[in-house]
């Protein structure tokens, strides 16, 4: 284990420095705010800084500052209740038969359905898909059974299966097939 | 992770195929089950998709200051007006230089980021050449120590044919292959072909790879699809 002054040595903020596009990648996914998911990262950021030397294994560093955000997270949910976010659904409606296979349509479409998922299918399926994690390192990072990051993976999964089935179909040859469009 | 029959097929089941968390042996019940179940190779084949999709969308987003960690919340907002100058003034060139290569994708297959400049190096090892597989490591190895936030380096080994020998439990490489994993987690990945494995147990042969190892349908496959998605491919 390393010392308690090389935790919080510049190698230290270098690595957190170096977290800091994945922590707000995630925190971007779970939140679909700028804003917010810089103070979200700034926050654990800080609290990593502050508690260097409750972090056992240097090796666990990522999976330690992701486990503070999602605390972050979670607390920023306790302090302001989600009310669901009518803009980015309007956004996956405003497709067009000319845009539907463009390239930032079909990011937006997957980021909008990500958002839709309700909040413990989209911590999981984020953490997994988006960051790579194991399904241990996700059980230990949202402090709940393996059991249940396979469910709710599975339960997440199926969700955003059904949200973008038109972009997984295989592509069509000849004439272009007409997609169905999302009505609110 | 293993599993009892009666979770063959389950979602579950199929999710953690696709996400490399089962064991060679239930890997390998899935892979056998997948030659003869069309269905079943549809469903993984859908999930594969879906997770690609998913992490392709979000691979674009950075946060402004990716170096900067630690600094108080108030002092966030000077560092915010200096970001909507800055962006302000490359703004221009680099939009049009994304809207000049931006390319409409295959709907259903992986995408390229938007903005971040990937180094995708995808290693081919199809020749039992222990040398060979040596300077794929060394090289591998000098290229991920060159990851940082805004040129993140990815790595993929591709072994085949005589080039799958070098994923097995017992070799020079064994120890290198797991250290290299650990080092550089997620940014490396071993990929083994079913089969060529498959075509060596035919012979009788015992094959036993690497847990590490992430098993795909064919190699060739393999590579031309990562090909197709921007992989620099690399012959040893």
């Amino acid at each position: 284990m390393k010392s308690n002054k090389r935790l919080r040595s510049g190698e230290f903020r270098q690595r957190l420095a170096s977290a800091r596009p994945r922590l707000f990648r995630t925190a971007y996914a779970w939140t679909h705010d700028r804003d917010v998911a810089e103070d979200l990262v700034q926050e654990a950021l800080a609290k990593a800084l502050r508690n260097a030397t409750q972090l056992r294994d240097p090796d666990a560093l990522e999976a330690w500052l992701f486990r503070i955000m999602t605390n972050c997270w979670h607390d920023h949910l306790r302090r302001n209740p989600v009310t669901d976010s009518l803009d980015r659904v309007d956004l996956a409606s405003e497709t067009t038969p000319e845009t539907t296979h463009s390239r930032l349509q079909i990011i937006n479409r997957v980021r909008n359905a990500v958002a839709e998922l309700p909040q413990g299918f989209r911590e999981t399926v984020t953490l997994v898909d988006i960051e790579g994690f194991s399904y241990a390192d996700t059980a230990n990072i949202l402090d709940v059974p393996v059991g249940t990051v396979m469910s709710r993976l599975s339960r997440g999964r199926n969700r955003l299966l059904a949200l973008l089935k038109t972009d997984l179909e295989t592509p069509a040859t000849g004439p272009s097939v007409a997609r169905v469009r999302r009505i609110k | 992770m293993t599993y009892t029959p009666n979770d063959r097929y389950s979602d579950e089941l199929l999710n953690a195929f696709v996400d490399d968390e089962l064991s060679i042996e239930d890997k390998e019940r899935i892979y056998r089950a997948l030659e003869a179940d069309a269905g079943l190779r549809q469903r993984v084949d859908e999930l594969r998709r879906l997770k690609d999709l998913t992490r392709t969308a979000f691979q674009s987003i950075q946060p402004d200051f990716p170096h900067r960690a630690g600094f108080p919340a108030r002092q966030r907002i000077s560092f915010r007006i200096a970001a909507g100058l800055a962006v302000l003034a490359v703004g221009v060139g680099i939009g049009y230089g994304l809207a000049t290569r931006m390319q409409i994708p295959v709907i259903g297959e992986p995408m390229a980021p938007v903005v971040t400049q990937n180094i995708k190096v995808l290693f081919n090892v199809s020749r039992d050449d222990p040398e060979g597989f040596r300077k794929v490591l060394d090289q591998a190895d000098l290229l991920l120590k060159k990851d940082n936030p805004q040129e993140p380096v990815a790595v993929r080994v591709v072994a085949h044919l005589g080039g799958l020998r070098f994923l097995g439990v017992k070799t020079a490489f064994s120890n290198r292959i797991q250290q290299m994993q650990t080092t550089y987690p997620g940014r490396i990945s071993f990929l083994g072909c079913t089969a060529t494995k498959r075509q060596w147990e035919d012979t009788g042969a015992v094959v036993e790879l690497l847990p590490q190892v992430v098993m795909v349908e064919s190699g060739i496959y393999e590579i031309v699809r990562r090909e197709q998605q921007g992989w620099t491919h690399i012959h040893i």
